[in-house]
């Protein structure tokens, strides 16, 4: 089922067999509800599923999302194009969203439940990325990481960036990094500087640009450059060049 | 005596200057004889499944070259003999519907009856040698014949367009208006196919490649079949059910599980380029790695390498989500310009400049429930987007200018940087796609030579009437600016791409495909890159 296919399924649907709970098909036109629970995502072009049906953008279907996504039985690969919609509703999700985290099996639904904080209300996107910093899942935590900077207050949110520069996850790291320069973090620049030799070219890409960001004409006299400016990555080795020009 | 054959013959050409019974075959009869220039008979003329190259002479065969020896033979005598001898692999010489050579075969012409060459690969070399003796078999003149087929060459956006095709959903919601606005330009030039008969893939761009094969009086199409879908899922079967045939053959290299670098969105030709001295006059094929690995299909890239005359090189698109080069840059005929041509690029540094410039206050209603921005300022001051985007133009899109300074021969004269921001994408893993719809990532159609360049475009909404009339869309300030940097002659359509396309992460380019028809001769043209000056 594509992207839009969602209409002839809509235009299509028998309320009576889709197991839609009553209370949600009060909510709004049944029909409306019917579809909203139903319709399955279509695929990006990155291969992604991905709700796109704008007749799905109404915050009276946004009780209707959240609870499919909770009870509708669906496989994650569907829950976490549910969570992905959400801010696409228009309706109050934020906070739930807080309280399904915490009962969310699923990393990959995690990781998106972090990365849909960048339009949430500040203070459930705080309180969401803190609890989510601990997350067992690496793939949660860089999630975390690449989002601070979108939130309000990112930059007061220093403690699990820096934390986030030791995890053992090269992902993390790297996304720590580039958020530790996006909100000039300069409680990082030792540890920054540490990473500039990571033997992962991302990090040190992540924190040469967070370095310069901070602070370019410091950046410019490390000593470390002498060796990225000739780096194996062509990112890297250009990134430095530029930086001691 | 030793002829070197110097003039070209179009096939069925009759030879003039020969000689009389019992003299030499004069000069003018050896030179009319070749080179002879053909294409792989890599088509399917009989429909019967097999390329007419794994058949043997086939009904409707039309893809051989043909070397009339009638004129040469009347200057033979008859106590004289006329040998013919092949050699060069992948060929096969054919008469009156028999195999006469194949490589290492000598043979004696006796009667007038035409040779047929076929060449059973691109690129295949290989020699005709005429040797005509006495009654005592002494050679009295000799002279080879050069036989050589084509490179399989992609089409780029100078070449006229014959055919323009996307796939359309006429139903509730469907994307009637990206498909007229297409057919209203086009007319008969464009085709939609019913999306739902190909599993409601709209990504026709990235399915399919179209190329030629040409040669003198020959020209076959080929569509290029990816390994995007090779289970029958999708576009799988779009490229056979809709093209293969005869004089359109099709192709599938490799088999390997596709990654999205596969995907022919990411494979592009520029339009012909002269670079530190050598003429490209087909331009040169790009593509993306990401994260250092680029197209799995590694059996087309060394097939694509092999053919020489559009020399490849590789893109780092590890920035973006999808990862296809059309996702930040396009080649745009320009007839008034030095080159012919515009390298339309993304740049967000452009980008910042033009929103600057706007009130801040402008609301975008189309941007504030989808992407969370109601305003203009909204964007602007967005201080992590701004961090992203300035960070992919100097980690990605200035290398990327640069690297088609350098492979392309361009200087910044030839290039138009197009305002445009990234934005991240949840379950993208912080890779990007376009935050606006990506206005390069277009489609180019010029029907007639020194006509109107028709370009598709992505309307990007950005405007307080987010409605698509004409009314509305002259009202957006970002089609004023964009249109502002249009060469003369270009004209621009846009079309509501945003739920079908954009918001799936493609757009009017992704959603399309085109037919082009060969301009240039690569038995004239590109013999250098062939090593091959014959």
């Amino acid at each position: 089922m594509s992207i839009l296919s969602f209409s002839a399924l809509f235009s299509m649907s028998a309320f009576a067999e889709t197991g839609v709970p009553d209370h949600l098909l009060r909510l709004a036109d049944a029909a409306l509800v019917e579809h909203a629970w139903t319709t399955q995502p279509g695929i990006t072009r990155a291969g992604i599923p991905r709700f796109t049906d704008p007749t799905l953008y109404n915050p009276a279907l946004t009780p209707v999302i959240l609870e499919r996504l909770v009870s509708g039985g669906e496989h994650d690969y569907v829950r976490l194009a549910l969570v992905e919609l959400l801010p696409r509703t228009g309706g109050d999700w934020d906070s739930a969203l807080v309280d399904l985290y915490a009962t969310e099996s699923s990393a990959d639904v995690r990781s998106v439940m972090v990365e849909v904080t960048r339009r949430a209300d500040p203070q459930d996107a705080r309180a969401l990325l803190l609890a989510a910093a601990d997350d067992s899942s690496p793939l949660v935590r860089a999630a975390v990481m690449r989002t601070i900077p979108y939130v309000e207050d990112g930059a007061g949110m220093a403690e699990p960036l820096l934390a986030g520069l030791h995890d053992a996850s090269p992902e993390v790291r790297g996304f720590a990094a580039r958020s530790a320069g996006w909100t000039g973090l300069t409680a990082a620049w030792d540890e920054l500087v540490v990473l500039l030799s990571d033997s992962e070219p991302d990090i040190r890409l992540h924190a040469l640009r967070a370095l310069e960001r901070i602070d370019p004409a410091a950046t410019a006299r490390l000593s470390a450059l002498d060796s990225l400016e000739i780096d194996i990555d062509a990112r890297v080795s250009r990134a430095a060049r530029q930086i001691r020009q | 005596m030793r002829h070197t054959i110097l003039a070209l013959l179009a096939p069925g050409l009759l030879l003039a200057g020969c000689g009389k019974p019992g003299e030499l075959i004069d000069d003018a009869a050896w030179s009319a004889l070749g080179p002879i220039y053909g294409v792989a008979n890599f088509d399917d003329d009989d429909g019967n499944g097999e390329k007419d190259w794994s058949d043997v002479l086939v009904e409707g065969e039309n893809d051989l070259s043909v070397l009339s020896v009638a004129d040469l033979m009347a200057g033979v005598a008859d106590d004289e003999r006329l040998k013919v001898g092949l050699t060069g692999e992948n060929i096969r010489v054919w008469r009156d519907g028999e195999l006469f050579l194949e490589d290492g075969d000598i043979a004696r012409i006796s009667g007038r009856s035409d040779l047929q060459i076929e060449f059973l690969d691109f690129l295949a070399k290989g020699t005709l040698t005429f040797i005509q003796r006495d009654e005592d078999d002494n050679e009295l003149a000799r002279a080879e014949v050069p036989l050589m087929s084509g490179p399989l060459i992609i089409n780029n956006h100078s070449q006229l367009a014959e055919l323009v095709m996307a796939m359309s959903y006429t139903g509730t919601g469907g994307n009637t208006g990206f498909v007229n606005g297409f057919k209203s330009v086009l007319g008969e030039n464009f085709r939609d196919v019913p999306v739902n008969q190909y599993g409601y893939d709209v990504w026709v761009q990235d399915e399919i490649e179209f190329a030629t094969l040409t040669a003198p009086d020959h020209r076959v199409d080929v569509v290029i079949d990816s390994i995007r879908n090779n289970n029958g899922a999708g576009l799988d079967d779009f490229p056979e059910e809709q093209f293969e045939g005869p004089d359109f053959a099709r192709n599938t290299w490799g088999d390997v599980r596709a990654s999205s670098q596969d995907s022919f969105g990411n494979m592009e030709a520029s339009p012909p380029v002269t670079v530190d001295g050598v003429y490209y006059p087909f331009g040169r094929i790009y593509w993306g790695e990401y994260r250092g690995s680029g197209p799995r299909d590694e059996d087309l890239l060394a097939f694509l390498q092999a053919q020489r005359v559009q020399a490849p090189f590789i893109h780092d698109v590890t920035w973006l989500c999808v990862g296809h080069v059309d996702e930040f840059s396009t080649f745009l005929p320009d007839p008034n310009s030095d080159k012919g041509f515009k390298l339309l690029v993304t740049d967000v540094n452009e980008g910042y400049a033009f929103l600057e410039g706007l009130d801040p206050e402008l609301t975008l209603p189309q941007y504030e429930n989808e992407k969370g921005y109601a305003t203009i300022g909204d964007v602007v001051n967005d201080k992590a987007l701004r961090a992203l985007n300035e960070d992919i133009q100097l980690d990605y899109l200035d290398p990327a200018v640069e690297l088609f300074k350098t492979e392309l021969g361009l200087t910044e004269e030839d290039i138009i940087r197009v305002p445009m921001l990234f934005e991240e994408n949840a379950w993208c893993g912080g890779d990007t796609a376009t935050f606006f719809p990506g206005t390069v990532n277009m489609t180019v159609a010029q029907l007639e030579e020194g006509g109107e360049v028709h370009v598709f475009l992505p309307d990007p909404f950005l405007r307080e009437n987010n409605t698509t009339s004409s009314s509305a869309r002259s009202a957006d300030p970002f089609i004023a600016n964009f249109e502002s940097l249009l060469p003369q002659n270009v004209s621009p359509h846009w079309l509501d791409d945003w739920d079908w396309y954009h918001m799936q992460l493609g757009e009017v380019h992704c959603g399309s495909n085109t037919i082009r028809t060969p301009n240039a001769n690569w038995w004239e043209d590109a013999l250098h890159l062939l090593g091959d000056d014959q």
